[in-house]
């Protein structure tokens, strides 16, 4: 949880799903360790595929290079250790009936030993503020909480930069808040895919337009989110 | 419906409660023997296993009328078979036997009702179960609420589109409704592969390690299954 | 012709998909029923079977085995219906439907004509499990055997009409990605 974050750099990348839709389009894209930067874009623009491309869990064409490895070179615990993905909705990603067993899980999948286990799914808990739901099961939980749930199960691997796809939808104001402030004190570098542009100009420093499965934009969020012409003309 | 009709577990400290899981799946599976093998005594047989079930129910500190309610279905069930048995060969034997197969479905239940999912998934493991079954029953029982969430909005979205009650528009709604759900579930299940896959799952679902039963979970077992087995014998 | 997309995801994760996908059946198989009788259609239409039938159409003959085994098992312990040692009896027919279907499907079989084989093998081990229960129940076994096929008529019609293009309807929604 301490560690500090990696670096992202990524590459011509381009995906085409098998019933010919083509998602991303040459897309470029770099983070410094540490970093954190936004993807904003309408409906269909190609923010989750670009973040399950980042992820390696799309092949296509391009690379993707972490901390300067290319990932494609990495083993699966060795990725899966440094670069962590959460989904929009958690319950896309929280499988075991308690929520202390799928916080550990990850690190359990990648041959940790139980106890190590358990001892970062805790300190990945308690990072995100759900050390008092340890033994609850997460159906219990609310959404907001469940949120936070899945973003400690990657924690607890050990993750350096994390991904994740519209951190803020369906959560009420106050738990927004309680996520941005959260992700903000997280040492880990961020790539974070919103419709939320106020999420995007309060938790980043940088912002990237998708249109059409291309990059329009890339600056400082203030200055890409601040051009109404240029959101009008992309479908924000 | 959320988590509350769809778990069993009734939480408690009860022996029964904290008999390790593999001896209670044991004992179920022997007392099923019991109690649906062919004797020449059916109803003392099914007055034994009643008493024998009854007794565990009371052990374990839960109301019959908690387990009863989940049995509900089942007695139309039983006594449908039970009336039809009037019709056969024998009828006392009849009924006696479908008699058994209630009181079998009530020790499953119990089991069900004393055990959380993790424990019995463990157990399983324990047992040998091949991983992948154990793993599908983990991915399973979790999606079974998200589904059953989707599938309520869905029969709310059935009664409002299908207010006139003519067969033939009620049934086309309901096939494109439950088509549709079909494929919100395929979706999601893609989802948490993505989720899974980014967690370093590769088949495996990690469960907890059983401790080796102690000597009350022996001396309990023990004394059960010698109870059964006398009771066999007597009623053979 | 099984679940799309294999060509984009990681080399690997193949059986990983046919599980998970395969689970997500499981899971609608336990709540089907369920729907069924908040709609007060009942049993009749035998509405455990179509996600079964769905899986087997979606994934390997092994994996849709197994999932017609749980479906029983994981809805007798959430639901309690049906009871357990009913469970037991289900899992042998809801294996024979998933295994033909799959199977024929593996080789090349049209989608209806494999669920048209596959509702044949089901009836045929219903018929043997229905009869087998019967005799244990001091009932004629054919009259069983036979009462267990007819009560579940409606839903062999179902089975028939929708499994196949409930089936490829999921696998285009899921090639569009």
């Amino acid at each position: 949880m301490d560690a500090l974050g990696a670096s992202l750099h990524a590459d011509g990348l381009s995906v085409t799903y098998l019933g010919g839709r083509t998602a991303l389009r040459d897309v470029s894209l770099r983070v410094e360790a540490g970093e954190r930067v936004a993807i904003v874009g309408a409906n269909g623009a190609g923010k989750s595929t670009l973040l399950l491309r980042l992820a390696g869990l799309l092949r296509g064409a391009g690379r993707v290079l972490v901390d300067g490895r290319e990932i494609s070179s990495m083993s699966q615990p060795e990725l899966r250790a440094l670069l962590g993905i959460v989904f929009q909705d958690p319950d896309d990603q929280i499988v075991m009936p308690v929520t202390l067993d799928d916080v550990a899980f990850g690190p359990l999948c990648l041959g940790v030993s139980r106890a190590e286990a358990l001892s970062a799914a805790r300190r990945a808990l308690e990072a995100v503020g759900m050390s008092a739901a340890a033994d609850e099961a997460p159906y219990r939980l609310s959404y907001g909480q469940r949120k936070r749930v899945a973003i400690a199960g990657a924690l607890a691997m050990g993750a350096r930069a994390l991904l994740l796809d519209e951190p803020s939808a369906g959560l009420d104001p106050r738990s927004r808040r309680g996520l941005i402030a959260l992700l903000r004190d997280l040492p880990a570098s961020l790539v974070v895919a919103t419709h939320d542009l106020d999420l995007a100009r309060q938790l980043c420093c940088r912002a990237i337009l998708l249109s059409a499965g291309e990059v329009a934009a890339d600056g400082p969020t203030h200055t890409v989110l601040d051009d109404a012409a240029l959101l009008e003309a992309h479908g924000l | 419906m959320r988590g509350y009709d769809l778990d069993p577990y009734l939480p408690g400290r009860s022996l029964v409660h904290r008999l390790d899981p593999r001896l209670k799946l044991l004992l179920l599976v022997g007392f099923a023997n019991v109690a649906l093998w062919p004797s020449s005594r059916p109803l003392h047989r099914l007055a034994l296993t009643s008493a024998l079930c009854l007794g565990a129910t009371a052990l374990a500190g839960i109301a019959p009328g908690r387990l009863a309610a989940r049995l509900a279905a089942l007695i139309g069930l039983a006594g449908a078979a039970a009336l039809g048995t009037l019709f056969g060969a024998d009828p006392a034997e009849g009924a006696a036997r479908v008699g058994s197969v209630a009181v079998v479905a009530w020790a499953a239940l119990l089991v069900s009702a004393s055990t959380p999912i993790g424990c019995l998934l463990s157990a399983l493991a324990g047992l040998g179960a091949p991983p992948s079954l154990v793993s599908m029953l983990a991915i399973a029982h979790h999606l079974t609420f998200a589904t059953a969430d989707e599938a309520i909005r869905t029969v709310r979205a059935i009664r409002v589109r299908a207010p006139k009650r003519s067969i033939a528009g009620d049934a086309r709604i309901v096939g494109l409704a439950m088509r549709s759900l079909a494929a919100r579930c395929a979706l999601r299940a893609e989802r948490l592969q993505w989720a899974l896959l980014a967690r370093g799952f590769a088949g495996r679902i990690p469960t907890a390690p059983l401790q080796r039963p102690g000597w009350r979970d022996i001396g309990l077992s023990a004394a059960a299954a010698a109870a059964l087995l006398l009771g066999h014998r007597w009623t053979r | 012709m099984s679940a799309p997309a294999p060509a984009l995801a990681p080399a690997g994760s193949g059986s990983v998909r046919e599980l998970v996908l395969a689970s997500a059946m499981v899971a609608l198989g336990v709540v089907t029923p369920i729907v069924f009788h908040m709609l007060g259609l009942g049993r009749t239409f035998l509405p455990m079977h179509l996600p079964v039938l769905l899986a087997a159409l979606l994934v390997r003959p092994g994996t849709a085995a197994m999932a017609a085994v749980v479906t029983p098992w994981l809805s007798s312990f959430m639901t309690g219906m049906p009871p357990a040692p009913i469970a037991v009896l289900m899992s042998f027919e809801l294996a024979a439907l998933a295994v033909v279907a799959s199977g024929l499907l593996r080789v090349r079989v049209p989608g209806p004509v494999a669920v048209a084989a596959a509702v044949a093998a089901r009836c045929a081990v219903t018929f043997v499990v229905g009869s087998a229960l019967g005799r244990w129940l001091g009932l004629p076994p054919n009259a069983a055997g036979w009462a267990s096929i007819v009560a579940g008529a409606p839903g062999i019609a179902l089975q028939l009409v929708t499994a196949a293009p409930a089936a490829a309807y999921v696998r285009r929604r899921m090639q569009e990605g």
